[in-house]
């Protein structure tokens, strides 16, 4: 049957061409199964209008961006919290570099006896005066207010920031050692307020480098991490590392690092939690630690993630690309496991007589589909289409398929 | 002449349903807005860039709530609805959108996605050229310092210290996946399917004695150049020139246009300050 064969001859504006209908990568058509369709999940886009665009698209390298793109970022700061109680008695920090920058932010505290609606935001009266903090250096000499700061902002300077009201900052002064400094004040607050102390090392040589093989995570498929400190850009031994993995929502999952002989820490492991019942992206957060001469090396660091449902698929039969008044459609069979808006995107090459191909428009189409099978048809417009010439031929490829409604990459 | 008046009154009005309307929409940044004319961008410098159209009047300034997800009804959607009554109640056939910020991000979102919602194609096909001034496209440590510490409060279920949706959006790392996957513009993935060019803030600057720190807020300079330890050398107070960087084309960086060479922080960005606005009058 010539409907069966993927090169077909075929008429159209009085011009003979060859079109190829591409396979789908057969690579991505292997991935996990569907998500049972009895497993509930949220929905962001309900729109029920089919949506059929098409443009010029040019570009020489139309490789997909995505899916398994290793994501890294670099740390030189550290967090944590304490009690109003804690920042009386005096808490430490250690710095590794010169002219660390300290933030110090009242946070939001919860109240059992209060719903939701009512819980206080920190306010400007939580603030910490640096005026009244003491600060005990490394070489043991204590300083009063800002005597040991090379620059200083105080709540009502740092108003307009995207901080949390009442947060004051400061660095030291470059004429001090670096190593373990001890900050106390004499300040009447709340004992059990919690505080944010926020360090940026920005000068020291130590940075926590921390990667993740794929953002973008099925449930079941294995995620990828690791975590390693840089001294001058040379790995050094991570002593101890601690991590969880944070749902969209806020939800915690204390995962196992492994220290490996290189002296970085590695998690390998497939994902299992339930899906987020809300936008947005997962998140690991790291906590290490490490002896560094004078000083405790730390380090916080985070790096976000997608954990998304496998909610459709494309089924390999749907090889069909055919002339239209309109111009060229490709329609793509797809499964789907929940009722949802799903796009299907496409791409046209001009495939000359030695096989070059080249990118010239890309089509995309997204409908409501409901539970089960359905065809979704890619429309390059007619206006886009070149004559062809000799030995030329119109291929589709690259296809894509999205979850609107769940914001999942699934192909 | 008693004939010709109709005839002439038809003439007029056909030959102005013909004629290319010009129209800007000022697209403002993280923020819910209901008057962003007055607290976002000042009539000044909207009154100023328009001045550039052949009808002055051809104008929207956008309110919507920016503090939501790029994606979410609120935000696009809100983009989407208030640019499309623009264009069809004003015959707008050629759109300029200049955009500050996180607005960007919400303008990309609809170019990026246009079969997201039916309203996008119609604002794709109308839109010329998109102005993206101080835009976070690659996002900003900025956003992470400020989300850092929220914890997961058991008996509420909700995030303590929470930062609003759309600065969790502008944290690095975040902006790398949706510009890895869901936007478009940045290097190696396909391009916009409309021009979008970037203008560039690289400094702040807040010395008492000198005038130019006074432009758009004195105070607004202090906290800019205090929130300028998070970031490199090379920025505006809230973001990196990187990420201003990030999408599109660049433009130019302020002090290569600016009156007196003077940098642009991410606060006079959006006001008319150093002839930003008459740059882009001229640019109309």
């Amino acid at each position: 049957m010539i409907t069966n064969k993927i090169i077909k001859s075929i008429i159209f504006s009085g011009l003979s061409f060859f079109m190829v209908a591409a396979h789908a990568n057969d690579a991505l058509l292997k991935s996990t199964e569907l998500t049972s369709p009895q497993q509930a999940l949220f929905s962001i886009n309900n729109h029920r209008e089919t949506v059929q665009f098409s443009r010029a698209m040019t570009d020489t390298d139309f490789s997909k961006k995505s899916q398994t793109q290793p994501v890294k970022t670099e740390s030189q700061e550290y967090w944590f919290r304490v009690s109003g109680n804690d920042l009386k008695q005096g808490v430490t920090l250690d710095t590794s570099g010169v002219e660390a920058l300290i933030r110090i932010s009242p946070k939001s505290m919860h109240d059992p006896r209060l719903p939701v609606a009512k819980q206080s935001a920190p306010s400007t009266n939580l603030a910490i005066d640096l005026e009244q903090l003491e600060i005990t250096t490394p070489s043991g000499k204590v300083t009063k207010g800002i005597e040991a700061m090379s620059f200083h902002a105080n709540s009502k300077q740092l108003e307009t920031t995207p901080f949390e009201k009442g947060t004051s900052a400061f660095k030291i002064d470059k004429a001090h050692a670096t190593g373990r400094y001890q900050l106390k004040t004499s300040q009447s607050i709340p004992d059990k307020q919690e505080y944010l102390i926020y360090v940026l090392d920005k000068n020291s040589p130590y940075k926590l480098n921390m990667t993740l093989d794929n953002q973008q995570l099925f449930s079941g498929q294995n995620m990828s991490a690791k975590i390693e400190l840089k001294k001058s850009g040379i790995t050094t031994n991570l002593e101890s590392v601690s991590g969880n993995i944070v749902s969209p929502g806020g939800k915690v999952y204390p995962i196992n690092l492994t220290a490996s002989k290189s002296g970085a820490f590695k998690f390998e492991e497939p994902l299992d939690m339930p899906f987020a019942n809300r936008a947005g992206l997962w998140e690991m957060r790291v906590v290490s630690e490490t002896q560094g001469g004078s000083s405790t090396i730390k380090r916080n660091s985070k790096l976000a993630f997608a954990f998304q449902p496998k909610t459709a698929r494309i089924n390999k039969k749907s090889k069909q690309a055919s002339p239209s008044k309109a111009g060229l459609t490709n329609a793509v069979n797809i499964s789907v496991s929940h009722a949802g808006r799903y796009e299907v995107t496409g791409v046209l090459y001009l495939v000359d007589r030695n096989g070059t191909a080249k990118s010239i428009a890309e089509a995309r189409t997204a409908k409501w589909i409901e539970q089960g099978s359905d065809k979704v048809e890619l429309l390059f417009q007619k206006s886009l289409l070149p004559a062809l010439k000799k030995g030329q031929k119109f291929k589709v490829g690259n296809i894509g398929l999205n979850d609107q409604s769940r914001m999942s990459r699934l192909q | 002449m008693k004939i010709l008046s109709p005839l002439f009154v038809l003439f007029v009005l056909f030959s102005n349903s013909l004629m290319a309307e010009k129209g800007v929409a000022f697209v403002h940044g993280t923020s819910d807005n209901t008057d962003a004319l007055n607290d976002y961008w000042t009539p000044a410098m909207v009154n100023s860039v328009v001045a550039g159209l052949p009808n002055s009047s051809n104008y929207v300034v956008i309110n919507c709530e920016f503090n939501e997800y790029a994606w979410t009804s609120p935000a696009a959607g809100c983009l989407a609805e208030q640019i499309t009554n623009f264009i069809n109640n004003n015959n707008i056939d050629e759109l300029k959108v200049i955009t500050h910020s996180h607005g960007a991000n919400v303008m990309r979102w609809i170019l990026s996605n246009p079969t997201w919602d039916s309203r996008y194609p119609a604002i794709i096909a109308t839109t010329s050229e998109v102005t993206a001034i101080a835009g976070s496209s690659l996002g900003t440590p900025l956003a992470d310092a400020v989300v850092a510490g929220n914890v997961f409060e058991q008996l509420l279920g909700w995030i303590l210290g929470y930062a609003s949706d759309a600065v969790r959006m502008q944290q690095t790392s975040w902006m790398v996946y949706y510009n890895n996957n869901w936007l478009l513009g940045t290097s190696g993935r396909p391009s916009l399917p409309v021009s979008f060019k970037s203008i560039i803030g690289s400094d702040v600057e807040s010395a008492f004695w000198d005038g130019d720190s006074y432009c758009a807020g004195y105070q607004y300079q202090v906290a800019l150049e205090i929130t300028q330890n998070w970031l490199d050398s090379c920025s505006d107070g809230f973001l990196n020139c990187s990420s201003q960087a990030g999408a599109g084309s660049v433009w130019f960086y302020d002090t290569s246009r600016t009156k007196g060479r003077e940098p642009l922080s991410h606060q006079q960005s959006r006001r008319n300050c150093f002839n930003l606005d008459t740059i882009l009058r001229n640019d109309l």
